[in-house]
C-alpha cells in the first residue's frame, strides 16, 4: 500500500479511537487486515429514526490512492433506505464520489453516513423502489425500515404483521432475504409479492 | 485546536452535505474559518471539542436519550403492531481528547498526510491552503483541485512554495 495511504489510515484510526463518538458508542472502527486496506465501520442508528436501536456494519476498503480518492464504503447490514441499495448495500453519497476531498476522513465520512440515516434524500435515490415508497407512503416506509432494523440490525421493534407475512413466504420455500425484499417492494401485499416471486 | 494536528480543517472548514447525495451537488466550504494557523496557545485552554457536522449533531445519539415512547400508528387497514422500545445504553460523553492535546506544534498537520506542517517543504495553493509540497504535487496528479476546498488549481499560479523563515 502506498506510503501516504497507510500512514494516513493509521493516524485516522487513532483519531477515531480517541473520538467522542467512539466513547459515546455511536461509531466504531475496526481493522480487518494488517495492511490497513480494509476496515469495518459500525454506526448506531440515530434516535427518532426507524433505524434507532440498530447497529449497522459498514465495509470500508481503502484504495491504494487514498486520500486522493475516497474510501469505498457499503453497508454490510441490510437496510431499507432510499439512498442505500437494499440488495448490495451500495451508498449514494456525494462525498464518497465526486465530492470527496483529501481533507475528509474516515471519521467524518462515518458521521456523514450516520447523518444520511437521519435525513434521506429520496430525490436522488440509490434504490428506486425504496425511494418511491418513501415519497408515496412515508408511514409504510417507516414501518418497513423499522422492520428491517429489527430483522438485520438488532433493532428493538418487531412488526408483528410483517414477520408473519415473511413467515408465510418462508413456509412456501422462499429464502428469507428474498421474501423480505419482495414484501417490502410490494407494500406488504402478500398476494402481489407471491405473484412476483413465483412468476 | 492549533496543536492537535489530527483535527485541523476537518471540523471547521467544512460544511457537510448531509443529504445532497447527488454527485452534482456542491459542498459548501467556508474558507474563512480554516484555523490551521492559529498559534495562540490560550485558544487551546478552552478549545471546544471538534464540532460535528450540523446534521449529525442534531440527530446524533449523543444527546440525551428521550424517555418518551414513540408509538407508531399504522394506517387503519393494518393491525396495530406491538412496539417495544429499548433505550440505548449511552455513556456520558467525555470531552474529546483531541481538543486539548498537549504538544509544541504550531501549525497543525498537512491535511493530506497529517504530518506536522513544517516538517517537510511546504506549498500554499492560490486559495491559501497549505500542504507538504510533495503531497500537493501528488494530489494534483490525480485531480487539479484543492484537496481541502476543491477550488480548481490549474496552471503555474495554482500553488507556490511557502517558507516559514
Ligand atoms: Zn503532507
Ligand atoms: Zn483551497
Amino acid at each position: 500500500m502506498a506510503n501516504i495511504a497507510a500512514k494516513r489510515i493509521k493516524r485516522e484510526f487513532k483519531e477515531v479511537m480517541k473520538s467522542e463518538e467512539v466513547a459515546g458508542g455511536t461509531i466504531k472502527l475496526e481493522l480487518i487486515n494488517d495492511s490497513w486496506t480494509e476496515l469495518q465501520g459500525e454506526i448506531a442508528g440515530p434516535p427518532d429514526t426507524p433505524y434507532e436501536g440498530g447497529t449497522f456494519l459498514l465495509e470500508i476498503k481503502v484504495p491504494e490512492t487514498y486520500p486522493f480518492n475516497p474510501p469505498k464504503i457499503r453497508f454490510m447490514t441490510k437496510i431499507w433506505h432510499p439512498n442505500v441499495s437494499s440488495v448490495t448495500g451500495a451508498i449514494c453519497l456525494d462525498i464518497l464520489k465526486d465530492q470527496w476531498a483529501a481533507a475528509l476522513t474516515l471519521r467524518t465520512v462515518l458521521l456523514s453516513i450516520q447523518a444520511l440515516l437521519s435525513a434521506a434524500e429520496p430525490n436522488d435515490p440509490q434504490d428506486a423502489v425504496v425511494a418511491k415508497q418513501y415519497r408515496e407512503d412515508i408511514e409504510l416506509f417507516n414501518l418497513t425500515a423499522r422492520h428491517w432494523t429489527n430483522a438485520y440490525a438488532g433493532g428493538p421493534t418487531a412488526i408483528w404483521e410483517f414477520n408473519q407475512k415473511v413467515q408465510v413466504l418462508l413456509d412456501m420455500g422462499v429464502e428469507e432475504d428474498q421474501a423480505r425484499v419482495a414484501l417490502s417492494t410490494f407494500d406488504w401485499e402478500l398476494e402481489r409479492a407471491t405473484e412476483h416471486l413465483f412468476s | 485546536m492549533a496543536e492537535s494536528n489530527d483535527v485541523i480543517d476537518l471540523t471547521k472548514s467544512f460544511s457537510f452535505p448531509m443529504y445532497n447525495n447527488n454527485c452534482s451537488s456542491n459542498i459548501i466550504i467556508d474558507l474563512d474559518t480554516d484555523d490551521s494557523f492559529c498559534i495562540e496557545a490560550d485558544i487551546l485552554l478552552d478549545a471546544p471539542t471538534p464540532s460535528l457536522p450540523s446534521a449529525a449533531v442534531a440527530k446524533s445519539p449523543l444527546r440525551e436519550p428521550s424517555e418518551s415512547i414513540t408509538i407508531v400508528t399504522p394506517s387503519s387497514t393494518r393491525k396495530q403492531p406491538k412496539l417495544k422500545k429499548k433505550l440505548l445504553n449511552r455513556k456520558s460523553v467525555s470531552p474529546s481528547p483531541l481538543a486539548a492535546k498537549p504538544g509544541k506544534k504550531k501549525f497543525g498537520g498537512c491535511p493530506i498526510c497529517w504530518d506536522e506542517l513544517g516538517k517537510n517543504p511546504l506549498a500554499s495553493t492560490k486559495c491559501g491552503h497549505v500542504y507538504c509540497m510533495k503531497c500537493l504535487q501528488e494530489y494534483l496528479k490525480v485531480e487539479k483541485k484543492c484537496p481541502t476546498c476543491r477550488q480548481a488549481l490549474k496552471g503555474s499560479s495554482a500553488y507556490h512554495p511557502l517558507y516559514l523563515s
